[in-house]
Parts: C-alpha cells; structure tokens; sequence
C-alpha cells in the first residue's frame, strides 16, 4: 500500500517537473558551453554541478571568472544571490519535516524550481517530503546530463567563430527580461545600472562593482515599494 | 586548475549552507516583508551589473561601449520578449482546451512561475538562453 502511494507520488511528481526539466536541461547545457569557455574542464564543469546544483550561481560564477574577477568577490557575489535560498527552506521546512534525518540530504534539493513545485504540493495536500525528493532528483540528473553535454559540445568550439563571446551578455539579457514587472523591479534595475557605470567609470574593473551593485541597487526597489505602498 | 577546485568546493559549502540555515535557523521565523523583498531584488540587481560590465569594457584605463555586446542584448531581450508573448498566447490557449492534461500541467505551472518564483526562475521556463542559438 505504501510502495502503492510512492510510485503514485513519483508518477506525479514526474508529470510535474518533466516541463521544467526540459527547460532546466537546455538552460544546463549552455551552462557547460559557458564553463569550457573559461578554461573548465569537463570534468570540473560538470563537477561544479553534480557539488554546486545551482543555475544562477554556477552562470554568475563563470561569467564573472571570465571577466577577471577573484575567488572572493566570486563568493560574495554568490553568497548575495543566494540569499533567496534562506526563504525557500524557511518557506518549505514545515513540508519536509516528516523526512527527519533526512532532511539535511533534502535541503541539498532546494533551489527555484523545486520549491516552486514544492510549495504548491504542500499547499495542496501537506507535508510531502517523498515529492519533494522526486522533483528535486528529476531536475538534479536533469542539470547534470545537460552540463555534461554542453561542456562536451563547447569544448569542440572556437569561442570567436561561434560568437560565444557574446554568449554571457545574451544570456543574461535573456534572464533578465522575463523579470522586469513593476515599477521597483524596474527601478532596481535602472539603479543598477547608473550604480555600475559609476562605479566601472571610477575605477574600470573594478571588482566591487558587482557587489556593491547587488547590495544597494535593492534598497532603491524597497523605496520605491514603499512609496507606492503609500500612494 | 588548483583554483578551480578551490572555487567549487567554495561554491557548493556557501550554496549549501543558504539552503540548511533556511530549513533549520530561519523556519518558523517572521521575516519582515522589506527584507523578502530585498531578497528578491539582489538577483536583478546582480544580472544588470554583470550585463553593464559586458557591454562596458575597460581599455587602457577608460570605458569604452561594446557595439555588439550591445546589440547582442537587445536581439536577446527582444527574443525573450516575443517568445514570452507568443508564450501568453498559449496560455490562453490552454484554458480553453480544459481537456489536454500536458497543455494544462504547463499552463498551471507557467502560471505559478510567473506568480510566485523571482526573475532568475521566471525565465527558465519560457526560453532557455541557448547562447550558441542566439548567437547564430
């Protein structure tokens, strides 16, 4: 009856995630493409995924290596974006905590879109923790084959005869717009970029750039938040 | 090459150790709305300064604009803008076709995207940024 209910929850689960695995996986490979493009190996390329399993930071963490940045402002820049992370297991802690000693292994699974799925499952039938498993494993195997294709496929390519040099620009661009809803949003992004080209103006390369961007140009969507909350 | 194991090894303990405190130090906390906000906004914030020192290069001490960084971003954005519409569409689509499950577990779980997830998320699910596709 139990192993009944499981395959049920699996054969859910899979329905649920295998859109997003799709999406995660071609997002994964240009990911690999990218990571051969500054001087990972496949081996370490696809390493980075199996230990790291985070799309935004591994893209960040590559663009910024190929834009001459240092391990530290690598690791405060990752730190910054993954501050989301903390609302994801305070949001889904409640849902996995039938899981007990296993939830530690589970909390490895938390990213976007598992707690997107998650949240929802909770929200709809409780605590799930075996659903929670299975959509994160699915999206996990999902990033890592897809990694692993993309740094075998980059590896094979002239990065100035493909125009993967302005891989990183697009592909930022391309997570970016999606976003761009509401005035503080917006407003975050505006500062952003009047902060960087200050910044970069002052010093050109400067290392802090990214960090102290991505620390202050929120305060001004908070303000803008704030004011529209008062309008 | 020792650098990079370094910086992995770094990488995969900080991304953990964000996922682990969620689950044990901050549940059942009460975050104030500013600082969830604030949270949702760092990721913007970081994607804008690393697209502007893209399309910004130093040379030889002074910035000098990139022409086809930047031209690159826009054809980018404006991809993402028109697949996201024609996206839109088949959404509205899908609700009226009520008897296709896959049309219908797409749908919903675009529509969940767009509601509850950050930018980094959001964009996932309607265009993957193949950048070698884009390029070409």
């Amino acid at each position: 009856m139990m192993r009944f209910a499981k395959r049920e929850v699996f054969k859910t689960a899979s329905v649920e995630a295998l859109p997003l695995a799709i999406a995660i996986a071609a997002y994964g490979v240009s990911y690999g493409v990218l990571a051969t493009q500054v001087n990972f190996n496949v081996l370490t390329a696809v390493l980075m995924s199996v230990l790291v399993f985070s799309g935004s930071a591994q893209l960040v963490a590559v663009a910024m290596l190929a834009g001459g940045a240092g391990i530290a402002s690598v690791l405060l820049t990752v730190v910054l974006l993954n501050l989301r992370n903390l609302l994801y297991g305070a949001a889904l802690a409640e849902g996995l905590a039938p899981a007990k000693k296993w939830t530690s292994l589970l909390a490895f699974g938390i990213t976007d879109e598992p707690f997107v799925l998650a949240s929802s499952r909770f929200k709809k039938v409780g605590p799930d923790p075996f659903y929670f498993a299975a959509v994160a494993g699915i999206f996990y195997m999902a990033w890592i084959f897809a990694s692993l294709t993309g740094a075998l496929i980059g590896g094979q390519l002239d990065p100035q005869k493909f125009g993967l040099d302005l891989a990183f620009p697009v592909t930022f661009a391309a997570l970016l717009v999606p976003g761009l809803k509401g005035k503080p949003v917006i407003g975050t992004a505006l500062a952003a970029v009047v902060m960087t080209f200050a910044l970069e103006w002052i010093k050109p390369g400067n290392e802090l750039t990214i960090i102290v961007t991505g620390l202050l140009a929120p305060l001004v969507g908070l303000y803008l938040n704030r004011r529209m909350g008062h309008e | 090459m020792s650098s990079q194991w370094l910086l992995i090894v770094v990488l995969a303990a900080a991304t953990y150790l964000s996922r682990i405190l969620g689950i044990t130090v901050m549940a059942g906390r009460q975050l104030s709305p500013a600082v969830r906000l604030y949270f949702n906004y760092v990721p913007t914030a970081i994607i804008v300064a690393l697209i502007i020192k893209q399309i910004f290069v130093s040379s030889n001490g002074h910035l000098v604009l990139s022409l086809p960084v930047l031209a690159a971003c826009l054809a980018g954005a404006l991809s993402i803008l028109l697949v996201k519409k024609i996206s839109a569409i088949g959404r509205g689509r899908c609700r009226d076709r009520l008897d296709c499950p896959i049309f219908i577990m797409k749908c919903r779980c675009l529509n969940r995207i767009y509601d509850e997830a950050p930018i980094l998320f959001a964009s996932r699910s309607i265009l993957v940024p193949g950048s070698r596709g884009m390029v070409q």
